[in-house]
């Protein structure tokens, strides 16, 4: 199946919330701009898979687009998956079409976050689903919560700082103020970080993402196929996955090792190694995540995280250029930006934050507090 | 596709809270099965019960089905409900009014000197003073009839 699997266009949901736009809107915008990138039209495509948005929470999401975009779907289905619903979506669209149970499958993920969840965002979206959870719900656990708990052990582990966390906030404005559309484009500063409001110590606001709206999508389709249409193909070399326990307490230790699993798996696949890796494109709802994926992808040793952003190395130009869209700490919580960068940046076609040669790019996600991962391994 | 649409939901009403107005916000409260209810229980009257594997005598949390040995034979073993700090966070940001109150407060997995984890609040304890490996052992509070949860403090 690993490469002879393609990505065969990319296309995002114009970014902002100044229109009014359901997450079956932003998915559908998406779509037909992925659609457009790879040059076909929805009867082109055979199947579905979305995520399953928070903000517009609906049961069968993934049918929602499929009516939308009438699409003669053979496969269908909307993944539960959160953060890594991308990146696992592309696993199994490329399995199904390996079963030859689809040939073109759209890749979707959208939500409106931004547009629904107003005032209090942490209220706002706890709000949106009921208690559900008798072991977290009665002690006041929140979603930055689950990574302060797991970010409070890295630093007891490591020695490591507020500053090593606060090095992927400025690392990533670094990626977003060249370009000219990005929400903020004036420096960020470690000091900046460490003054923002506390949240769940040691995050404070500047270690977690904006909450946004956002839809972004792919075409996975044969390499074949994808050798007839309008882009360069890129294909998926390599994919795995990584699976723990949901609640935290329940792993063997934190970080959970679901993101190891995933790149362990996805490496082997590919036959490459993190050094052989131009680009990565990771998790970074919170800058814990971003500097726990890459220890645990491997492009460094466990605890030398803050390092390798403190210091450039995921700049471009950098051994590692990292989440060059800005990331999630950017555009808000759009764990999809991985992939659609991913594909850019091996087609040689990122604009300003192009990483120049770039053949090689990982795409990565994670789910709840590091529950799940998936990681992708994208090459010419 | 890129127009906006009339009577498109108004954000406002996905962000209300879902409960209905008037009582004052109340924390949730854990609503025991047949499956957990020894632990919910037993925290109502003061006593905390994990899970051991009647195999290879580990002690898990109440959500635990199966042992990493693999057996899934368990019983309900009282535990002395002392341990150690996991890690820990303070909470500054409330999930709802509920918690306001209690701002900041902490939350801390603790590892039972039997073995095992659980999730929970540390209290009566400064948040700055709380680090990984502190002693703590386990308090408790009844939230309904027949319905405890259990807390931490330090020992």
């Amino acid at each position: 199946m690993y490469g002879s699997i393609a990505f065969a266009g990319v296309g995002e949901a114009a970014v902002g919330t100044e229109r009014v736009r359901t997450a079956q809107d932003l998915a559908v915008e998406a779509a037909l701009a992925a659609m457009a990138d790879a040059g076909i039209g929805p009867r082109d495509v055979d199947g579905v898979i979305t995520a399953s948005p928070a903000g517009d929470p609906h049961f069968m999401f993934s049918s929602l687009v499929t009516e939308a975009l009438n699409i003669p779907a053979r496969i269908n289905t909307a993944i539960q998956d959160a953060g890594a619903s991308p990146c696992m979506g592309v696993l199994y669209a490329a399995r199904a079409i390996a079963a030859g149970e689809a040939h073109t499958v759209l890749v979707c993920e959208s939500d409106s976050r931004g547009a629904r969840f107003k005032g209090d965002k942490i209220q706002a979206m706890r709000a949106a689903r009921p208690w559900t959870d008798d072991y977290e719900d009665p002690f006041g656990l929140t979603v930055p919560g689950k990574y302060a708990l797991i970010a409070q052990r890295w630093m007891h582990r490591h020695g490591g700082r507020p500053e090593d966390l606060a090095a992927v906030g400025v690392a990533a404005r670094e990626h977003a103020r060249r370009q000219p559309h990005a929400p903020k484009r004036d420096p960020l500063t470690v000091e900046a970080i460490l003054a923002s409001q506390p949240i769940a110590a040691p995050l404070r606001a500047l270690d977690c993402c904006p909450v946004a709206d956002w839809g972004g999508a792919v075409i996975v389709t044969t390499l074949e196929r994808a050798r007839d249409m309008r882009q360069p193909a890129v294909r998926l070399l390599g994919g795995g996955e990584g699976h723990g326990p949901y609640h935290l307490n329940e792993n063997d230790d934190l970080p959970p090792g679901a993101a190891r699993q995933s790149a362990e798996a996805a490496f082997g696949i590919a036959g490459v190694k993190p050094s052989d890796i131009d680009t990565a494109q990771v998790f970074d709802a919170f800058s814990i995540a971003a500097l726990i994926a890459m220890e645990e992808l491997g492009f460094c040793e466990r605890g030398q995280a803050g390092r390798l952003f403190a210091d450039g190395h995921t700049a471009l130009g950098g051994s590692i250029p990292t989440n060059t869209t800005g990331g999630m700490m950017t555009w808000g919580n759009a764990h999809i930006i991985v992939l659609p960068e991913a594909v850019r940046q091996v087609r040689g076609d990122a604009g300003i934050n192009q990483v120049h040669g770039a053949k090689l790019a990982l795409a990565h996600g994670i789910g709840g507090p590091m529950s799940l991962s998936c990681t992708l391994i994208l090459g010419q | 596709m890129t127009d906006a649409v009339p009577g498109a939901k108004p954000s406002a009403d996905a962000a209300k809270p879902a409960r209905p107005a008037g009582p004052p916000p109340s924390k949730p409260i854990p609503t025991p099965t047949d499956a957990n209810r020894p632990f919910f229980a037993g925290c109502a009257e003061g006593v905390l019960r994990l899970r051991r594997c009647l195999e290879c005598g580990r002690h898990h949390a109440p959500t635990r089905a199966a042992c990493d040995c693999g057996s899934v034979a368990f019983e309900w073993v009282q535990v002395a409900g002392r341990g150690t700090v996991f890690s820990h966070t303070v909470v500054h940001r409330a999930p709802d009014p509920a918690f306001r109150a209690d701002l900041p407060y902490v939350i801390a997995i603790v590892e039972f000197d039997e073995g095992g984890r659980l999730m929970s609040n540390l209290v009566n304890c400064a948040p700055d003073a709380v680090r990984v490996g502190m002693p703590v052992k386990a308090v408790f509070e009844t939230v309904a009839e027949g319905v405890g949860v259990v807390k931490f403090e330090p020992a």
